[in-house]
This record gives structure tokens, C-alpha cells and sequence, in this order.
């Protein structure tokens, strides 16, 4: 048989051979050569240096009382992107309120040992009914402990209501506390801490703010003392606010203990952000506060999906409260995450997870 | 099956190899062109 070389068929081999080379190397190189073929990723890492100890407490995680109210409050102001300073909160009539009031308020005092042995203390928010927060300020020796002076600063995690409204309950026994905010603060927030009142919104400051006022930006990670920082987010939240700020706490032998207020920006990405920024960050031991997953105790699937994202970062211990939602926190358990249980005391509903005047020591 | 004297084209294997070295190399040039580009 006598063969012929046939432009035709050459043709039409190189077209098919063509199209399966280059599917074939677009194949391999996204897959098995990925490494040798993609840029690496360019970590900028900050050494935050360490300490030997951290106890969290828990002040007040409850926020309001009765959800329903809260949501009837916003709903009737014309939804969740009304001003928050301009929205009537309800502070008389609730049954399951305190002393008839809905609103509550979240703080969280930390206690870092350093490694030379030096003790800081300081307080992540200040609540938002200044009377509950007084309450609680009292019951857990904080009033004492700001009336001292001993409290290093004031940390407002973000500018919404149940953060920040009950300023005066701080400003009254400590007011010239040093205080970090993140960038994003509204001129009514300002205006709060020198004593404006808010009529409208059922808000006041009769102890205006004299202390210094520390605006921090999310360009760089700021390193407060070795071994403890706060990371800012650039991040629109509900009710007008803008920016929220949280700890990263480096603890020696033990790794990150990253402590939030509502965490808005959302836990994955403060995680990848953590590791993303910090050295070390690759092995976070603890996240302590709200993770904003379930607040009104809805649930939708994605969050089922958030779950099992978290779950893959192998965090040894979960304190988290507040904003994180009871659905969230059974659905944790049952993955497998490693959920702190908490006492179910000061009005907190459940010990599903920590609650009012619970602790978490790592150390 | 070809009897014999009967003339059988060529060349589509050849043109498999050719075309894949070619593909695999525009490959290349728009993954450096689009991805790696600065």
C-alpha cells in the first residue's frame, strides 16, 4: 500500500491537535503545575510579638432583650439602613427587658499578661443602656477598676448602638479614658463623646469624653503593646455605621486569640485577613465574641456553608456570644466545633455559649 | 481494508503532534499575556 502525504488530513489533524494541546495545558497548568506556575502569594506579615497570658470576660453580651421590639423599632424608623441616632428605641413596657428598658449593651474587659510580667487591662466597648451597664460595671469590678484608673483604654469595636450608646456609663466613673475607635466613625458618634444628646434615639452623655481619641485606619495592623493588636476593617454595617476594629492577641505556646465585638466583616475573612497579616496567623488557637452569623435567630443555608468553612481552621476553642445566634451556636456543636459553654447568669438566656460574667482564661 | 496499489492519505497524525505543540504553546502566550501581565 502506497502511502501520500495529504495536506488535507495534516490540516485537519494540526485543528484538532491545536485545540488538545491548548485545553490540555490550560488543564495541567491550573491543576498539577499550579505551583510551579502561578505567582506566589506576597504576605506582608507583622510580628506582634507575645504575651504570656489573656483572660476574657464576658460583661454583657445581651444587646436587647426581646428581639421582636428591637426589629418593630428599626422596621417602623423605615428599615436597616436608618440612621441609627435617629431611630426611637424602645426603653419603657418591655416585660423581658431591664427594668422595662429593651436595650442592653455588649462589652468585654481583657486582662493581658505581658511577658515581663505586666498586667494590661482594658475594655472592648461600653454597652447601651447606660443603667444596665452601670449594673454590670459594678457587679464585675469594673466600676472600681475605672474609677482607679487601672483600665488602659477603651477599645469601641464599632459606632452601633449596643457598642457604643452607653458611653456615659464609662465616661461617668473614667472620663478622660483614652479610647480607640475605627476610621469610619459619623460626626454624631464625636458628637456623643462630647456630650451631645440625641433626643430622638432616647440617647445621652452627660460625662463628656475628655480623654485622647485614637482614629485607626485599616492601612497597616496596629500593635498596642507586644503581643496585642487591633486590626481594622473597612466595612458598611447596618443602621449607617462604617468600620469595625478587633483584637489579635498573640498567647506564648498557645498561638492567636482573636477577640471581636460584632465581627460584621464576617469571621472568615477576619481569619483569612489574620493570616493573610499577622505572623503566625496560619494557626489561630482561639476567637472569642460575636460572629455575626445568626443574630435574629433566622438561618438561611449559606450558613451552613460558613460552618463548615470555619470548621476547616481548626480553632481549639470558640467563646462566642452576642450576635453569633443560638441556631449558630447548636449547629456549631454539632459539626464538631469547639463551642465554650457558658452559666446562663445575668440575664443571659442560654449557657449555650458563654454569657454575662463568664470567663475565658488562656494561658 | 486498502487493496493494494490503492494510495492511502497521511499526514493527520503528523498534524495531531505539530497542532498540540502549537496549542500548548499559544497556551503559554496568552497565560503569560493575561495572567502575568503587570
Amino acid at each position: 500500500m502506497e502511502k501520500e502525504f495529504s495536506r488535507r488530513s495534516f490540516i485537519k489533524g494540526m485543528a484538532l491537535g491545536t485545540l488538545t494541546g491548548y485545553f490540555a495545558a490550560a488543564a495541567l497548568s491550573s491543576t498539577v503545575f499550579k505551583n510551579q506556575l502561578l505567582p506566589q502569594e506576597k504576605l506582608d506579615l507583622t510580628d506582634i510579638g507575645q504575651i504570656q497570658g489573656l483572660k476574657i470576660k464576658v460583661i454583657s453580651e445581651t444587646s436587647w432583650y426581646d428581639n421582636n421590639v428591637f426589629l418593630n423599632d428599626v422596621k417602623g424608623a423605615g428599615g436597616l439602613l436608618v440612621n441609627q441616632y435617629e431611630i426611637p428605641w424602645t426603653c419603657v413596657g418591655v416585660g423581658a427587658g431591664y427594668m422595662g428598658s429593651n436595650l442592653g449593651g455588649f462589652s468585654t474587659y481583657l486582662e493581658a499578661t505581658l511577658l515581663d510580667g505586666t498586667v494590661k487591662k482594658i475594655l472592648l466597648d461600653t454597652g447601651w443602656n447606660p443603667a444596665w451597664m452601670e449594673k454590670r460595671f459594678k457587679e464585675e469590678g469594673i466600676a472600681e477598676k475605672l474609677a482607679k484608673k487601672e483600665i488602659e483604654f477603651l477599645v469601641i469595636s464599632h459606632e452601633h448602638i449596643d457598642h457604643f450608646f452607653g458611653i456615659e456609663a464609662t465616661t461617668k466613673l473614667y472620663p478622660d479614658i483614652p479610647m480607640y475607635v475605627p476610621k469610619g466613625f459619623y460626626p454624631e458618634g464625636f458628637d456623643l463623646l462630647k456630650g451631645k444628646s440625641f433626643p430622638r434615639a432616647n440617647l445621652k452623655n452627660d460625662y463628656p469624653h475628655k480623654g485622647k481619641v485614637t482614629v485607626l485606619d485599616s492601612k497597616k495592623v496596629n500593635v498596642l503593646y507586644p503581643g496585642i493588636a487591633l486590626m481594622t476593617f473597612d466595612v458598611p454595617i447596618i443602621l449607617r455605621v462604617f468600620g469595625e476594629q478587633a483584637f489579635i492577641f498573640n498567647v506564648k505556646d498557645k498561638g492567636l486569640v482573636l477577640v471581636t465585638g460584632c465581627c460584621h466583616m464576617g469571621i472568615i475573612s477576619y481569619l483569612e485577613a489574620v493570616r493573610k497579616k499577622i505572623l503566625g496567623g496560619e494557626k489561630v488557637y482561639a476567637v472569642q465574641g460575636g460572629l455575626h452569623i445568626s443574630p435574629f435567630e433566622d438561618w438561611d443555608p449559606q450558613y451552613d456553608d460558613l460552618i463548615l468553612a470555619f470548621n476547616k481552621y481548626g480553632v481549639q476553642k470558640i467563646g462566642a456570644n452576642h450576635c453569633t445566634g443560638y441556631i449558630t451556636a447548636e449547629k456549631m456543636i454539632k459539626a464538631g466545633l469547639p463551642i465554650v459553654k457558658g452559666t446562663a447568669r445575668h440575664m443571659s438566656k442560654r449557657d449555650i455559649y458563654l454569657g454575662n460574667g463568664d470567663e475565658l482564661v488562656i494561658a | 481494508m486498502a487493496e493494494k496499489g490503492e494510495v492511502k492519505e497521511s499526514g493527520y497524525g503528523i498534524g495531531i503532534i505539530v497542532g498540540a505543540i502549537i496549542g500548548i504553546v499559544l497556551f503559554l502566550l496568552t497565560f503569560r499575556v493575561l495572567l502575568l501581565a503587570k
